[in-house]
């Protein structure tokens, strides 16, 4: 198995009553409240979490979101940047760059370039499309965003493996010389990944592009039917099975002395699903298919949201607890589901750093040994060229 | 008031259109917006009583497929002038709402040929304000009653005539997100207009009214007047207790004051 430190790096000394207040945590809310000295120590302490996650042999991923206080990291290049130079052997996963968002693909496709080279080939890239919140920040048309996604991914995979100057005169991208120096590492280029749930569109395109496929908080069986989804699919098309480091599934994690304990510092991680925005900025129009804005409109909003601790500790969105409860569950979710990523939201809100880290040291010290019968080929083969 | 005519099907270019239609005489072509996609109003009633009203719907809205190659308002545009065309149709009489409007200002141009007149009813498409001011309100970044007060100066009346998306049944509702996702395809970016669409609007040579909802939240009456000032000779009117929809809100209204237009001998010339 691979263990990736997690935190969407958020921005939590808001006001309690900022929904009343400003009615988003994201988009709106207004950026006067962000105090820059807290922002300061809070990106340092951010990036230290990721470098003992490094030290301890873990491996670490980072992501990118806009204009909101659940996530300041809003240049993944420039956190990987780094991370690049904090860290010796982690994979540093970026998950991932929201391509239709970018108006210039092919700076994304020189930033990876540059940042796998100078760590010597331990980027992962994840290509995905920006989750509906992200739209309007970056204001891009919404029912194309998934066309966009296909171009500009279609476009940077080319500028990777051509090795030479071409001209791309798509529908949504243009240059008349595509020639980014430098190329990547790791040859053809660094494993890609994506995000999702049930689209089956973006399942199939993960399978016939050998992309891998990280769940969201899915919980074990959302997770499950994900994977048998990605699986399916390489029988249909013909291509061998995938093997489990395929998939990946993201969880809120914290490793406590004992259950107790680990419970009333889990508790916290909860900060994440209880923020709150407005529910127009969540599902604008064509970014997802009415049958899901339906049931947005219907329900208000996700059950995910609301749910008791209880309720996400059964279904497995959050894993707490001491060394050896974690370690079972994480164990259980191999059994149940066959994938060996494994990453970790391991910080979230107001959580304290000191905290953070103690979580992290019992992980690595108490939870990897563990688990370590469980394979993950490394190193991992070279993903097909250009299938 | 009889009942709505039945959607038919208008052919152009490899395109099948879903209109309804009633009415004889002059063809008054009525472009519909963002909001009232399908919808045979009093307004259109009114007017057929002497008139051919033909009301196509944009493909995509309606719950009707978006068409291959139309994704634009400039698409739609020349979608509409080779329907004109196709159809043979001389001295149009072409009427747009909102989104309908700027697609009307689009078409015109680009050419007038087979047009008499122009009415623009709360047109969206330009933009006159310095960058960081927007002209248009975002009614996608906001709730369904926030929405309703936006676009009806009654939101009671609107509630009546639109209905309220959280009360819709499901087919209802699916339409009603349909709707927004054709609008967007055509109009989030740039917001609901055309950056160059302003200076061309001298090119429009037929006589042009401009009529606004005298309590327009979405696009304000001075928008309304600066539409009208770069349209040579056009007239610019208010209805009277109208938001955004005056031809749903205040149907007799809007329709006295389009007919009054469309009979003058030399509407609009005169400013």
């Amino acid at each position: 198995m691979r263990f990736y430190y997690f935190t969407e790096m958020p921005y939590p000394h808001l006001p309690d009553d900022y929904f009343e207040r400003y009615g988003s945590i994201r988009v709106t809310l207004p950026n006067r409240l962000l105090d820059p000295h807290t922002t300061h120590r809070l990106y340092n302490e951010y990036l230290e979490q990721h470098q003992l996650a490094d030290e301890l042999g873990l491996d670490v991923m980072l992501n990118e979101h806009h204009q909101t206080a659940t996530c300041i990291d809003a240049a993944l290049g420039v956190s990987a940047a780094s991370l690049v130079q904090r860290t010796r052997r982690a994979k540093i996963l970026l998950l991932g760059y929201p391509i239709p968002h970018r108006e210039n693909p092919l700076q994304v496709a020189e930033e990876v370039a540059m940042l796998d080279c100078i760590s010597g080939g331990r980027i992962e890239c994840g290509f995905v499309r920006g989750v509906g919140l992200e739209i309007h920040p970056a204001n891009t048309n919404p029912v194309l965003n998934r066309e966009r996604f296909y171009e500009a991914f279609t476009l940077i995979r080319k500028a990777w493996t051509t090795g030479e100057s071409f001209s791309w005169e798509g529908k949504h991208f243009h240059f008349r010389y595509a020639n980014p120096f430098p190329q990547p590492f790791q040859k053809p280029y660094p494993p890609i990944w994506t995000t999702g749930g049930g689209d089956r569109e973006n399942i199939d395109w993960a399978a016939d592009n050998d992309v891998v496929f990280a769940t969201l908080l899915a919980g074990f069986d959302g997770a499950g039917a994900v994977y048998d989804a990605y699986r399916a699919r390489c029988r249909e098309t013909g291509r061998a099975p995938p093997s489990g480091e395929r998939f990946a599934n993201l969880f809120l994690v914290y490793v406590g002395d004992n259950d107790a304990d680990a419970r009333r510092d889990g508790e916290q991680l909860m900060w994440y699903l209880r923020t709150r925005d407005a529910p127009w900025f969540r599902a604008p129009p064509g970014w997802a298919p009415v049958k899901a804005r339906r049931a947005m409109y219907q329900s208000g909003q996700e059950s995910v949201r609301t749910a008791s601790y209880e309720s996400l500790w059964n279904r497995g969105l959050l894993i707490t607890g001491n060394a050896d409860t974690v370690a079972r569950r994480l164990r259980q979710f191999h059994a149940e589901t066959g994938a060996t990523n494994i990453l970790m939201m391991m910080q979230a809100g107001p959580m304290k750093h000191a905290d953070v880290l103690a979580s992290l040291r019992r992980f690595a010290a108490d939870v990897v040994p563990q688990l370590a019968d469980i394979a993950h080929a490394v190193p991992r083969p070279a993903l097909a060229g250009s299938a | 008031m009889e009942p709505s005519p039945e959607p038919d099907r208008l052919d152009v270019r490899g395109h099948a259109l879903s209109a309804r239609a009633r009415g004889r005489g002059p063809v008054v072509l009525m472009l519909h917006g963002a909001q009232d996609a399908g919808r045979w109003s009093p307004c259109h009633d009114l007017l057929s009583q002497e008139r051919r009203v033909v009301a196509p719907v944009h493909p995509g809205f309606a719950a009707t497929p978006r068409a291959s190659g139309i994704e634009t308002v400039e698409d739609l545009a020349y979608l509409y002038l080779d329907l004109v065309e196709a159809n043979g149709w001389r001295d149009v009489h072409l009427v747009g709402a909102g989104l309908g409007g700027w697609i009307a200002a689009e078409m015109l141009v680009r050419s007038c040929a087979r047009f008499a007149r122009l009415v623009l009813i709360d047109a969206v498409g330009i933009k006159i304000s310095p960058p960081d001011m927007p002209d248009i309100l975002d009614t996608y970044a906001m709730g369904p009653d926030d929405r309703l007060r936006a676009l009806f100066r009654d939101a009671e009346a609107g509630r009546r005539i639109l209905g309220d998306p959280r009360h819709m049944v499901e087919a209802a509702l699916d339409r009603y997100l349909h709707d927004e996702e054709a609008d967007a395809l055509y109009a989030w970016k740039p917001f609901q207009h055309n950056p160059s669409l302003h200076r061309r609007l001298y090119r429009i040579g037929v006589p042009t009214l401009v009529l606004w909802g005298e309590n327009d939240r979405v696009v304000s009456t001075g928008y309304g007047r600066a539409f009208a000032a770069a349209i040579p000779g056009a007239r610019f009117e208010i209805v009277l207790g109208a938001g955004h929809l005056p031809h749903l809100e205040r149907p007799e209204a809007a329709a006295a004051a389009i007919a009054g237009f469309l009979t003058a001998p030399s509407a609009g010339r005169a400013r």
